[in-house]
Order: structure tokens, then C-alpha cells, then sequence
């Protein structure tokens, strides 16, 4: 159960709380409401009833007492006009004694004589007030509390009427226990039945309120189920009123709901499928990446280890090239300086073979200094680098001609420059590069032909899409061709090597390391030197630059 | 002021023998009437030219009015020695002459930052030596005014 589902059930407790108290239950209020209506109902029947009956009552006393005093005024008034009294009397006396409702019968005539009857017996007397000033417009009927009977009575009032004249007054008094009785038990019963309809009307309004709400407690309990998270829940309720259609429309809804949820499971265990599947192979590959940055790791430090040795053994070629340097040149001087003196000293003693063994001696020595000097220089191309600048390599040419002028004139040379790019480079190499090419165009010249030396950007033949400029794609051409004795072209490659001679020292000096530098320079630019040549038709030299290096690269 | 009475000194340290003779060869070629004393090593070299134990005898061993410095030495190189002279008031006036095999350039210019007066590389030829001694003492002891 999710922390919601415990917070929406605890708020749902609540308000069933609230709803089940008693004041609050819908089945209470429904019954109290008909009940209540019961009883406003029966109220206002019984407030409108009760004075109609008792004016019936009253109606049904006035005619009986009219009637009587009517039957009266017929049989007596002749004899009450003639005096004839005891005729009267005897007719008064036995109407009362027939009738157990007639309390006094009395005769007023005019001037207040008066014949009263009643019960005891009957009497002469002389009246006035109430019983002489009865007329039309006073009320012939009232209650009154009669002082001939001491007690309550209905009074009527009858003119004595004989030939068309009024004689005087019929007074009838009726005794008020038949209308007592009578409106007493309308009360009685009226009471009997209002409890018996509030008793039956509250009996019935709680059937009714709770045949009404239980289709409602129904739904409210299944809602309550629904609610709880059980969704298979449905209402029982099969009447066919508003309730019945609320709770199909709330059944089809749960129905819905279910339908959805059971789709959302579905779908929910799907995806929580297809994740398990996907931690699974994300573990997998992350298996696989951690032995490969183990892998890597191992690589990386065996390439570290491999690094270390290069630098260990870049090092110590450097040491070989200082104690090449140093060292070695050392006693090979003193071979020299100690021939010397032998050679100046004991000429005579020496004899010429012996001078010439020392001469022989001498030149192997200085041909010897020159190959570690050469071989020094070859090493100093990256020992000793600088780094890459904005280089003019017009000027440079130049410069390195002005070096070379005593030789050019020496053999009648000419060189002819033409304008050369400004590129990224190690300028004191470049002089090398140049020194090294012109100076060997200027050596490997043929013996009956002045030296003719072109040094010229871009090579039309070499490079396809004819590029007339000198940089191209980021890269430069230059060529330095000479009309010399060239080479064959299968040595193209091998007179870059170190120590690679093609010719025998007695026709050229030197000690075969001037284009194996020229090739490491090159190689340091990232550049590349191609040697192009036939034999007796000069040599073609083709370099190819980058114009821009890039940045930090200035060893290698 | 140039001393014409008695011979100028030239002190040679340099640990190569073989350099020591021929130094003085050139210098006996050269006909010049200079002498010339040696040490071995760098200090030798500042005990010579403080006269201290074995030097003590300043007739024996006068101040030389020109050194000539080999950099590598044992004990004490010759960078460390033209240090010490340099720093020293009695001795900084001496000129100092590197004379060694190195043509590397890092000696070069760190002995000129050293105070050194010229650098010359020991050259391959006798005859050359010959040459250096000569320009040297005559540039030295006859060209430029220095205080002995």
C-alpha cells in the first residue's frame, strides 16, 4: 500500500465518521422530514375540523332548542294569551321530564311575567333583564352560566308569537353534557388518532427513508471498496429509478477503471519487463567496459613503461652525441697535434715514406673528425631544435648563398632564386637544408659544365591540377634542380641514408651525412624530400612543406 | 702597466698532460719570453692562486697575470673555479681564457655570464696552438692596458 492510498483512506475514515453521526445519517433526516410532514399535516386537519364540528354541534343544539321552543310556543300560546297557565305548566313540565336534555323551559311575557319550569318543578316569578330584552338583534343562542340551574347551559331565546304579534319570550336552557360529551370524545379521538397516524407515519417514514438510502448506503460502501483499491467491487442495486441508473453508470465506471487498471498493470509489468532486461544489459556492457578500460588501463601503462624506455633511451643517445662530441674527438686530436709536431719536428729523421705513412695517418684522423662532426650534426637536428617560427625562406636562400659565394666563384656557378613562400619552420634547419642542397648541386658538378642552380617554388610536373602558387592546400613545393652529374635513379632513396656515398672520396670529399640530414629536417617539419635524377643530366631535389605547423610541435 | 723587467706568468689548468705539453711546446715555439706553471685541477688551481700549502712560495709560484682554464677537470671543474675567481676582489682582475674542446654553445655562453674574458677552443693543429699563444700573450700583455 502506497503512502497516498493509507493517507486517502485515513481522510475517508473520517468523513465516514461524520457521516454516521446520527444527525447526519441521510435515512434520519429523510424520516425525520416525512414524519414531520405527517405531523404539519395532521395539525392543520385537526385546526380546521375541530371548530367546524363544534359548530355543527352548536347548529345541531340551536335547531333542537328552535324546534322545542317552536313545539312550545304552538301548544301554549293560546293558552298563555288566556291565561290558561296550568295548561302551560303541565305541558312545559312534561316536556321536560321527556327530554333528559331540557334543563328550564321559561315563559316571559312582556312586562316580565314569568312561568319557569325546570326540573324540581315550576314556579311564577317576575323577570326582567336577560329574559325581557330578548330581540331580533340580540343572539338568540349563547352559553351562559345560568343561576336557575347553577351551571353551564345553552340559552335560547323564542318570541312567543300568537296571530302575528309578539307576546313575549320561550327560553329554552340545554344542558351542555351531550355537546360536552360529544366535543370530548371528537377530542379524545382526535388525539387517539394524531398519535396513532405520528406513530404509523414514523414507523413508515423510517421504512421509507431507509428503503430510500439503502440503495445509496449500497453504492456509498462499494464507492468505499472502490476506493480501497478494490476495483472488482460493484453495486447491487437493481431498481430502476435514478439510483438504479446511478449505480450502472457507477458500475460501467468501475468497470472502466478495472479495464484500465488491469491495462496499466499490464503495461506497468511490461516496462518494469523491459527495464529488468535493460539493467540487465546495461550491466552487462558495464562488465564488458571495465575490462576494457582494464584493458585500456594495462595499454596505457605499458605505453607509459614503453615511454619511459624511449625517453631513457632518447636520453642516452644524447649522452652518445655529447661524449661523440667530446670524447671522442678527444684523443683524435691529439693524434693530430702529436703527428704535427712529429711531422715538423723529425722531418729529416722520418725519411720520405715515413712522412708519407704520417700524412696517410693524418688524413684518416681529419676524416675521421669529420665523420663525428657530420654524425654530431645529424644527431643535433632534434637534440638541438628550435622551435617553429614565421621563416622567410627567400631570405634564408639568400643568406646561405652569401655563405656559399666563394665556392660558387670557385667553380663559376650560378644559382637563380626565385621568390619562396614565408612558412612555419625551424629557420636555423632551413639554412642547414639549403646550405646542404645548394652545396652538393654545387659539388656534384660536371667537370667541363659551369653549374647552373635553379631553386623555384611549386613543381608543375609533379603536382597534378597545374598549381601556379607557391603554397598549396596548406602545403609548399620547392624544388632545387642542378645541370650536374645526377645519379642513377635507383639510388634515389639510398643517398638519403647516413653514411651513403655514391662516388669514391678521392673524386668527392665528404662523409655522406649532408641528405640524411636534410631528410631528418624535413621529416622534423612534417614534410617530406623526394630525389629525382638521371645520370650526366643533374639531380632534382623536391621538397614539400607545411606552411603552418601546429602548435607545441617543435620536437619530435 | 706593463712590467718589461721581469716575465709575465702564465698559469695553464688543465688535468690532459698531453695538452700541458703541447701548451708549453707552442709556447717555447712561439719564442716568447713569458713563464708558464701548471695545475691539475680546479683546486690546485685556487690553492696556486692563493698561495696556500704547497704554494706557499710566491717567488716559486708568482700571481700569474693571465690564466688559462680548462672546464672539465676533476674535483673542481673549471666553472666552479672561474666562480670563485670572479667572486674573489683579489683575483677577479686576472684575466681568465677558457681553453677547452667544447664548441657547444651552452658552455660557451654560460662561461661568458661566468665573467669569462675569451673562449677558445682548444684547435686540432699544432701549428694553430702556435698561432693562439702568440695572439694571446701579445693581446694580453702587449695590446690592452691591465693591472699586474
Amino acid at each position: 500500500m502506497t503512502k497516498d492510498e493509507v493517507k486517502t483512506k485515513r481522510k475517508y475514515r473520517k468523513r465516514n465518521i461524520f457521516y454516521r453521526s446520527w444527525w447526519q445519517n441521510i435515512a434520519f433526516r429523510v424520516a425525520l422530514l416525512s414524519w414531520i410532514l405527517i405531523i404539519v399535516t395532521l395539525g392543520i386537519y385537526v385546526s380546521t375540523l375541530l371548530p367546524y364540528i363544534r359548530e355543527s354541534a352548536i347548529d345541531s343544539m340551536k335547531s333542537e332548542a328552535k324546534n322545542i321552543a317552536a313545539s312550545i310556543g304552538n301548544v301554549t300560546a293560546n293558552a298563555i294569551i288566556t291565561e290558561d297557565y296550568s295548561f302551560a305548566v303541565d305541558h312545559c313540565m312534561k316536556v321536560i321530564k321527556e327530554s333528559n336534555s331540557i334543563l328550564y323551559i321559561v315563559i316571559t311575557k312582556k312586562d316580565g311575567f314569568s312561568l319557569i319550569h325546570t326540573r324540581d318543578g315550576w314556579k311564577q316569578s317576575t323577570l326582567n333583564g336577560l329574559w325581557t330584552r330578548a330581540d331580533t338583534t340580540t343572539k338568540a343562542a349563547r352559553f351562559l352560566d345560568s343561576k336557575l340551574v347553577n351551571q353551564k347551559v345553552f340559552h335560547y331565546s323564542y318570541p312567543l308569537r300568537y296571530s302575528g304579534i309578539d307576546w313575549g319570550w320561550i327560553h329554552i336552557g340545554l344542558s351542555l353534557d351531550n355537546f360536552n360529551a360529544t366535543i370530548n370524545h371528537l377530542f379524545m379521538r382526535s388525539i387517539l388518532l394524531a398519535v396513532l397516524c405520528i406513530l404509523i407515519g414514523l414507523g413508515a417514514s423510517i421504512l421509507f427513508a431507509r428503503k430510500l438510502s439503502r440503495p445509496i448506503r449500497k453504492l456509498d460502501a462499494v464507492t468505499q471498496l472502490v476506493a480501497s483499491g478494490d476495483l472488482s467491487a460493484r453495486a447491487e442495486v437493481t431498481s430502476k429509478d435514478e439510483l438504479g441508473s446511478l449505480a450502472k453508470s457507477f458500475n460501467k465506471m468501475t468497470r472502466v477503471l478495472q479495464e484500465t487498471q488491469s491495462q496499466l498493470l499490464k503495461a506497468h509489468n511490461e516496462l518494469e519487463k523491459k527495464v529488468q532486461e535493460r539493467t540487465a544489459e546495461l550491466k552487462q556492457t558495464n562488465v564488458h567496459l571495465q575490462q576494457e578500460i582494464k584493458e585500456r588501463k594495462q595499454v596505457e601503462n605499458n605505453l607509459k613503461i614503453y615511454m619511459e624506455k624511449l625517453k631513457k633511451s632518447n636520453q642516452e643517445l644524447q649522452d652518445f652525441a655529447y661524449i661523440a662530441s667530446h670524447d671522442l674527438q678527444e684523443p683524435l686530436r691529439k693524434v693530430r697535434a702529436f703527428s704535427d709536431r712529429l711531422k715538423s719536428k723529425y722531418k729529416d729523421a722520418l725519411g720520405d715514406q715515413g712522412s708519407d705513412y704520417l700524412d696517410r695517418m693524418q688524413n684518416a684522423a681529419a676524416r675521421m673528425q669529420s665523420f663525428i662532426t657530420d654524425l654530431l650534426s645529424y644527431s643535433r637536428v632534434t637534440t638541438k631544435a628550435r622551435p617553429f617560427m614565421q621563416t622567410d625562406l627567400s631570405k634564408i636562400v639568400s643568406e646561405v648563398l652569401e655563405d656559399l659565394q666563394i665556392r660558387i666563384e670557385d667553380v663559376n656557378g650560378r644559382v637563380d632564386v626565385e621568390h619562396l613562400p614565408v612558412i612555419d619552420a625551424d629557420a636555423l634547419q632551413m639554412r642547414q637544408l639549403f646550405q646542404n642542397l645548394i652545396g652538393n648541386a654545387l659539388k656534384y658538378h660536371k667537370k667541363d659544365v659551369a653549374p647552373l642552380i635553379k631553386v623555384y617554388p611549386a613543381e608543375q610536373d609533379l603536382k597534378a591540377g597545374g598549381s601556379d602558387t607557391a603554397s598549396h592546400n596548406g602545403f609548399c613545393h620547392i624544388t632545387v634542380e642542378d645541370n650536374g652529374i645526377g645519379f642513377e635513379e635507383k639510388y634515389a632513396e639510398k643517398i638519403f641514408g647516413v653514411f651513403q656515398r655514391l662516388h669514391g672520396r678521392s673524386d668527392y670529399k665528404g662523409s655522406g651525412v649532408g641528405l640524411a640530414i636534410c631528410r631528418k629536417i624535413i621529416d622534423r617539419h612534417s614534410g617530406e624530400i623526394i630525389a629525382q635524377g638521371k645520370p650526366g643530366e643533374g639531380a632534382k631535389f623536391i621538397i614539400t612543406l607545411p606552411t603552418k605547423q601546429k602548435q607545441g610541435e617543435h620536437t619530435t | 702597466m706593463r712590467n718589461k723587467g721581469k716575465p709575465i706568468t702564465i698559469l695553464y689548468a688543465d688535468d690532459d698532460e698531453d695538452d700541458r705539453l703541447l701548451v708549453r711546446d707552442a709556447l717555447e715555439e712561439s719564442r716568447l719570453a713569458n713563464t708558464i706553471r701548471f695545475v691539475e685541477d680546479g683546486e690546485k688551481l685556487m690553492e696556486y692562486l692563493r698561495h696556500e700549502n704547497s704554494y706557499g712560495d710566491s717567488e716559486k709560484y708568482p700571481t700569474p697575470g693571465l690564466i688559462l682554464l680548462d672546464l672539465n677537470m676533476p674535483k673542481k671543474d673549471g666553472r666552479e673555479a672561474l666562480t670563485e675567481i670572479k667572486s674573489d676582489p683579489d683575483l677577479r682582475r686576472i684575466p681568465v681564457v677558457v681553453l677547452t674542446t667544447s664548441k657547444l654553445e651552452e658552455d660557451i655562453l654560460r662561461t661568458y655570464d661566468l665573467g669569462v674574458n675569451s673562449f677558445i677552443t682548444k684547435p686540432v693543429t699544432f701549428d694553430s696552438l702556435v698561432d693562439i699563444m702568440k695572439t694571446l700573450t701579445k693581446y694580453w700583455f702587449e695590446i690592452v692596458e691591465i693591472k699586474n
